[in-house]
């Protein structure tokens, strides 16, 4: 029973850093109708800019703020600059543009910074442990993990409810044409969300890097799993992203505890294709019916 | 498609040049590659233009179900490695090139079928997701199913045989040729009712199904289609080296195969030629600069959407009409 | 017997009742309007009969034979074509290859011997291609041949709509609001093009019209729909003119 515990309290903590990875995606989603390839990626560049601040000397919560607001812009920078564009060209030129972005941010980072493995450890990644219950202990790192997503899907949920630009953003992912016609600004606030789920993204990468290695591909498999946890979800559902993150983070432990470690890599793309052959909705997620 | 001025009946609309000076031409092209590599080239650029002729079939191959039919697929190297890996069991155990090359095609195709099915009732965002989702299950399979495949350590390709050794220039030939005929048959599948079919599919779903397309076999048509003639070109790429493991298909092989349809141009077979052709080139050219590769095909392909939509075969339009407008 | 017999058709989306309970019967070769106000369930209907929704309960039948529940290609196949009220053409293609798609049903290459394009598919073709140019011949669009009909003004992507669907060689065909944005003038030639193509070719027609004048010209038979449900159903003059339509589209106050 404990050692059950334990995995599922293993797998909450893997599956808070695909449910920050999959908010992102489903919140530029919702916004933009954005598959946005390139998001794991803007994570890795962030996470390689708090690095070089530290390294310039900066201390750890300046370079992490430093890097979240780089992330911002750069989210934001990138649709006002490019997918706003590409969106008048169609549902493949979209989707090509943000693998475009995957490929010049991973080449990119790899000319900057080089392609071998950095470590990055930082307190996060302190190597103490909490006992939780009898048998059942939890990682000051993993501990860390979970605290600050909780944190912050908590304060983007009073974010949305509570505040202006919240409540506009949630207008226009309903309804944008209205939202358009009320008043609001749409582009500029597709911008703030992408800015938003790049943040998100940065805060995933630095929660992560410890675990991992500084590298430019370091978030490629996180990536692709939270393509999976948000499909689970539903794809257009936030709390259904975050849900499925962490459905995700347990199930995949489960798996390598009781299966195979080798079935535990590969079962997210399992769930990819089960989730869309059955309930391509998704768990939380609406189905959408087109008018003729 | 221009018409020539007056047109005596249907069946001369349906000629495969509409001029003959452009069969003149293909036919010159066709002989000028066969006489590079049998010629003057070098070692090194025969084995480009191998590469150039059997990736443009793979690129047709994608363009088909991209370009006309409208499906994304994001998994099109996994049909690549589906075509090769079987072509390579087939051609080790003894059966003849061609057939196997062909059975590779077969395998490749039965899987485009399958991965087509969930594109009934998915829509672009989801299909790329679930064909993403299958090119990184083929190859954590190939990867891990090590007594079919070799794991991670690959499969050794003996060499190219058909009744007698193959040198490398004689293998470009063949290659030259296969791509002529996959070039060919594109195109008449793209002006038959086939390919209006395909393209109705893209344009219209709603419009395609009301005029009688039944879209679940047309769907899964495409996707069968287009996965045979990756594979095939995938099943012939093997004897480019004497081995093959997964890491010759990996998401950024699918990656750059788009690159190639979209630089090249969307639902065109020239576009196809030229994408590819240039794709390869480039990556065989500049290895120099191997570091700032990846980075150079996402900026390129970044500007050709948002600067040349319509990619090279746009270019190659609006040069032809000013030719033909010249001097004016 | 009837063509298209609709039996107690009802459909509903969400809480609106887009359908209820409507019945109707449509005799061989009769050119039969729809009309009734924004709302009613015009397009709706058309959508059960063509198979793209699926009515939450009744039936209808088309030659005897059963068809809610087929899909609409399955429903083509028996005869059935039809226009959209908003026009739904293949943008990227030609207006020649637009009603070649009319023809689908009509050839029967495969994919192996469309790569080979072979003698018998390009008889196929020449086939299909000479049945288009007639019907382009007759309604007049020879200068769309070779446009891509997304650069053709409204008015003319209405009629390739309708030669794409005749190219179908329909037995039942379905218009929605085919003249919407022409001239009066071409409003004129449109009843002139459908009341012949109905008698030489045997077809029935069941069509949207909003143009009052233009259901009593062209039609029979006039059935109107108000909120789903069938208020009259008779003969051009008498329906028109009837209290209960008038009311229907002016509002209750009149």
């Amino acid at each position: 029973m404990g050692l059950l515990f334990q995995n599922v309290l293993n797998g909450l903590s893997a599956g808070s850093v695909y449910a920050l990875i999959a908010v992102g995606l489903v919140l530029i989603y919702r916004s933009s109708g954005v598959l946005h390839f390139a998001h794991g990626s803007f994570a890795m560049l962030a996470t390689f800019v708090a690095y070089t601040l530290h390294q310039q000397g900066l201390g750890l919560v300046p370079s992490f703020l430093g890097a979240t607001l780089v992330a911002f812009v750069l989210g934001a920078g990138t649709f006002r600059i490019l997918l706003d564009r590409a969106r008048e060209g169609g549902s493949h030129a979209v989707v090509m543009i943000t693998i475009a972005l995957f490929m010049v941010s991973e080449g990119a980072a790899g000319a900057v910074w080089g392609s071998d493995t950095k470590d990055f450890n930082h307190y996060f990644s302190e190597p103490g442990v909490v006992n939780v219950g009898s048998d059942v202990y939890l990682s000051e790192h993993n501990l860390w993990i979970n605290v600050v997503t909780v944190a912050i899907v908590g304060l983007l949920a009073l974010f949305f409810r509570f505040t202006r630009v919240g409540v506009a953003m949630r207008a226009v992912f309903d309804n944008e044409t209205a939202a358009e016609l009320m008043g609001v600004r749409v582009k500029r606030l597709h911008a703030v969300t992408w800015g938003i789920a790049s943040a998100l993204a940065a805060a995933a990468g630095l929660l992560l890097v410890p675990k991992v290695f500084l590298d430019p591909s370091m978030m490629f498999a996180p990536m692709l799993k939270a393509f999976a946890a948000a499909v689970l979800g539903g794809l257009s559902s936030i709390p259904g992203a975050i849900v499925g993150g962490w459905l995700l983070g347990v199930i995949e432990t489960l798996a390598g505890a009781y299966i195979s470690t080798e079935f535990q890599a590969s079962i997210a793309f399992f769930i990819i294709i089960a989730v869309l052959a059955l309930r391509p909705e998704g768990l939380l997620g609406r189905r959408k019916v087109t008018k003729v | 498609m221009r018409r020539p001025d007056l047109v005596r009946d249907y069946a001369e609309d349906l000629a495969l040049f509409e001029d003959r000076r452009w069969m003149v031409a293909a036919v010159l092209a066709f002989a000028a590659c066969v006489g590079f590599v049998l010629g003057p080239a070098p070692d090194y650029a025969v084995f480009v233009t191998t590469r150039i002729a059997l990736f443009v079939i793979a690129a047709i191959g994608l363009n088909l179900l991209m370009g006309y039919a409208g499906q994304i697929s994001l998994g099109h190297a996994a049909f690549l490695a589906i075509g090769a890996y079987t072509h390579t069991i087939l051609y080790t155990k003894g059966a003849p090139l061609l057939v196997g090359a062909l059975a590779g095609a077969a395998v490749a195709g039965a899987f485009g079928f399958i991965v087509g099915i969930p594109s009934l009732r998915l829509e672009g965002p989801y299909l790329a997701i679930s064909t993403l989702g299958f090119q990184v299950a083929v190859d954590q399979l190939l990867g891990r199913w090590e007594s079919l495949t070799g794991g991670r350590m690959g499969l050794p390709v003996p060499a190219p045989e058909i009744f007698v050794e193959l040198s490398s220039r004689a293998y470009a030939v063949l290659s030259i040729v296969v791509t002529t005929l996959v070039i060919i048959g594109a195109y008449n599948l793209t002006r038959s009712r086939i390919g209006r079919a395909f393209v109705a599919i893209r344009d219209n779903e709603t419009a395609a199904e009301s005029m009688g397309v039944n879209l679940v076999v047309y769907k899964t048509m495409a996707f069968a289609i287009s996965a045979a003639i990756t594979g095939l070109a995938g099943a012939l790429l093997v004897h480019q080296s004497d081995s093959i493991n997964p890491s010759n298909f990996t998401l950024l092989t699918s990656i750059e195969l788009l690159v190639m349809i979209m630089v090249g141009g969307l639902a065109s077979i020239l576009g196809s030629v030229l994408g590819a052709s240039l794709l390869v080139t480039l990556e065989h050219t500049l290895t120099a600069f191997a570091d700032y590769q990846t980075v150079a095909i996402g900026t390129i392909l970044i500007l050709v959407i948002l600067f040349e939509p319509m990619g090279l075969r746009g270019r190659w339009l609006r040069m032809r009409l000013y030719f033909k407008a010249w001097p004016f | 017997m009837a063509l298209v017999d609709v039996a107690d058709l009802s459909v509903a989306f969400g809480g609106v009742q887009a359908l209820a309970n409507v019945s109707l019967a449509l005799e061989p070769q009769q050119i039969v309007a729809l009309i009734g106000p924004n709302g009613a369930g015009k397009s709706t209907l058309f959508n059960c009969i063509t198979g793209i929704y699926r009515a939450d309960q009744g039936a209808i039948r088309f030659d005897g034979q059963p068809i809610l529940g087929k899909k609409p290609h399955e429903i083509a196949r028996l005869g059935v074509a039809r226009t959209f009220q908003n026009i739904e053409l293949f943008d990227a293609m030609t207006a020649l290859e637009n009603v070649l798609l009319g023809r689908h049903l009509h050839t029967s290459t495969g994919p192996l011997a469309a790569m080979g394009f072979g003698p018998r598919v390009k008889r196929e073709e020449v086939a299909a291609r000479r049945r288009v140019e007639e019907i382009l011949d007759r309604l007049d669009l020879q200068f769309t041949r070779d446009v891509r009909v997304m650069h053709l003004p409204y008015g003319v992507k209405k009629k390739v709509e309708l030669a794409r669907a005749l190219a179908l060689e329909p037995r039942l065909l379905l218009l929605d609001e085919p003249s919407a944005g022409m001239t009066s003038e071409e409003k004129e030639e449109m009843v002139f093009v459908v009341r012949d193509l109905a008698r030489d070719l045997g077809i029935t027609v069941l069509i949207v019209e909003h143009d009052l004048a233009m259901v009593r010209d062209i039609s029979e038979r006039v059935i109107v729909l108000d909120h789903g449900k069938k208020i009259a159903d008779g003969d051009p003059q008498t329906v028109t003119t009837d209290l209960a339509v008038v009311r229907a589209y002016v509002g209750d106050d009149a």
